[in-house]
């Protein structure tokens, strides 16, 4: 098999490092919420290996886009991938097991279920800090090379929103706050909540300047920046919404407090699939 | 590629550090997705079978404390389960609960009922008052 990179081990644990550092600084704040570590036993394990599915692919549209290897052929992204999950399994399970979540006493399943959860989270922490935190010696040039306008397609830039939307809402999605939030919101607020997503969403792509944003944001015209935005919120709520599946937030709700509990999570969401997006693709310099 | 960049010699393709981890990752992800799948084949749709075991009680700072186990044995998970122990030697007697938060399938929980030193534990009866479903 050909790889399109090829570094030393010293570099190699580097990168794993950063990896390392990057998993805990994204995902330390679920690793230390109680409700996450109850979905990994009150969820169906079926719901649970979806949950892994929808990680790797999210891994993966990460990965080609916006990570280190964006000139790497499918199969270096997939290894890349399945390599940031072990890290986020070994790490989700250190922790569990020091703050003693986890120990030998317990059924194999609930720590399975524990483990799972948290881990898939700070795998997609170890994607984004293996390619942010350094790697300004690596060699790696994007997916066109040197300038990296392989990744400024409407669509890629939509799959590096979902990712940014994610790693944000994933941090609330599996606590009470959006229950109650949604549960005691009028019809006003919440529409009040979905406009100031937007606007906010509107800020940071168009006017806050954020560092990368003329590389990354459509703004030939009006009804570019309008699609922008609206895209951008749309992936913010299908980011949210799927957190909040995945973390049991819909099961028994009505259709009401479905809905209610989206546009809540969809402020943090659309903070990641803007401010977020735009972050996760700052080039170190020299890279 | 640049690979003079850096003063350590990369070697062609994956090293063996990245092939380790690569395998050992494979491995572990693998074995979780096979015992979650090996789960979701025996899940079945059931009620939790909660399940007491008293344990032997002891007196521990002027106070006998009656270990209570609980098992869950049925297909899904009890919340906010509460164990009540009474005293059976007399009408009025003393009572005690124990609340455990979760009891996952398949799991054991512990808890201590408190009762005074003077209390014989062979009268003392352990029973489930009630508990959520999730």
């Amino acid at each position: 098999m050909n790889f399109s990179h090829s570094r030393s081990i010293p570099q190699s644990a580097r990168e794993y490092g950063r990896g390392i550092a990057g998993g805990l600084m994204f995902s330390l704040p679920l690793l230390y919420t109680m409700e996450v570590w109850w979905t990994g036993f009150v969820l169906h394990p079926g719901r649970i290996l979806l949950y892994i599915l929808a990680t790797f692919i999210l891994l993966i549209l990460y990965n080609r886009f916006a990570g280190l290897r964006r000139d790497a052929s499918i199969v270096e992204v997939a290894i890349d991938s399945v390599e940031e999950m072990g890290i986020g399994v070994v790490i989700a399970a250190a922790i569990l097991w020091i703050t003693g979540r986890i120990d030998s006493g317990m059924d194999l399943s609930e720590i399975s279920g524990k483990i799972t959860m948290e881990a898939m989270t700070v795998a997609i922490g170890v994607s984004v800090g293996t390619a942010q935190l350094g790697a300004d010696d690596d060699g790696d040039e994007g997916l066109s090379g040197d300038d990296g306008r392989g990744s400024e397609g409407y669509l890629p830039q939509a799959a590096i929103a979902l990712c940014g939307a994610v790693l944000f809402a994933a941090n609330v999605a599996p606590t009470e706050e959006i229950q109650v939030i949604a549960m005691e919101s009028r019809p006003g607020n919440l529409l009040l909540l979905a406009l100031c997503s937007l606007a906010l969403g509107g800020l940071v792509l168009h006017f806050a300047e954020i560092q990368g944003h003329h590389l990354h944001v459509a703004r030939d015209s009006f009804l570019a920046s309008a699609r922008g935005v609206i895209t951008t919120y749309a992936v913010a709520l299908t980011a949210g919404a799927a957190c909040l599946f995945f973390f049991g937030q819909f099961d028994g709700q009505p259709l009401r407090m479905i809905l209610a509990q989206t546009i809540v999570i969809g402020v943090p969401a659309v903070l990641g699939a803007s401010a977020g997006r735009l972050l996760l693709q700052v080039r170190p310099p020299g890279a | 590629m640049n690979q003079n960049r850096n003063t350590d010699q990369p070697s062609e393709g994956k090293n063996a550090l990245e092939w380790t981890v690569f395998t050992f990752s494979t491995l572990l992800v693998g074995a979780i997705i096979v015992l979650l799948g090996v789960d979701t084949l025996r899940w079945k749709e059931g009620p939790a079978r909660l399940e007491i075991v008293k344990g032997d009680a002891k007196t521990e700072d002027g106070q006998l404390r009656v270990p209570i186990h609980i098992i869950n044995r049925g297909e899904t998970v009890a919340v906010n389960v509460t164990v009540e122990v009474t005293d059976t030697s007399s009408a009025q007697g003393k009572n005690a609960t124990v609340n455990f938060d979760f009891v996952p399938r398949g799991a054991m929980r512990e808890g201590r009922a408190i009762f005074p030193p003077d209390q014989d534990p062979a009268k003392l009866e352990a029973r489930i008052s009630g508990y959520e479903v999730p």
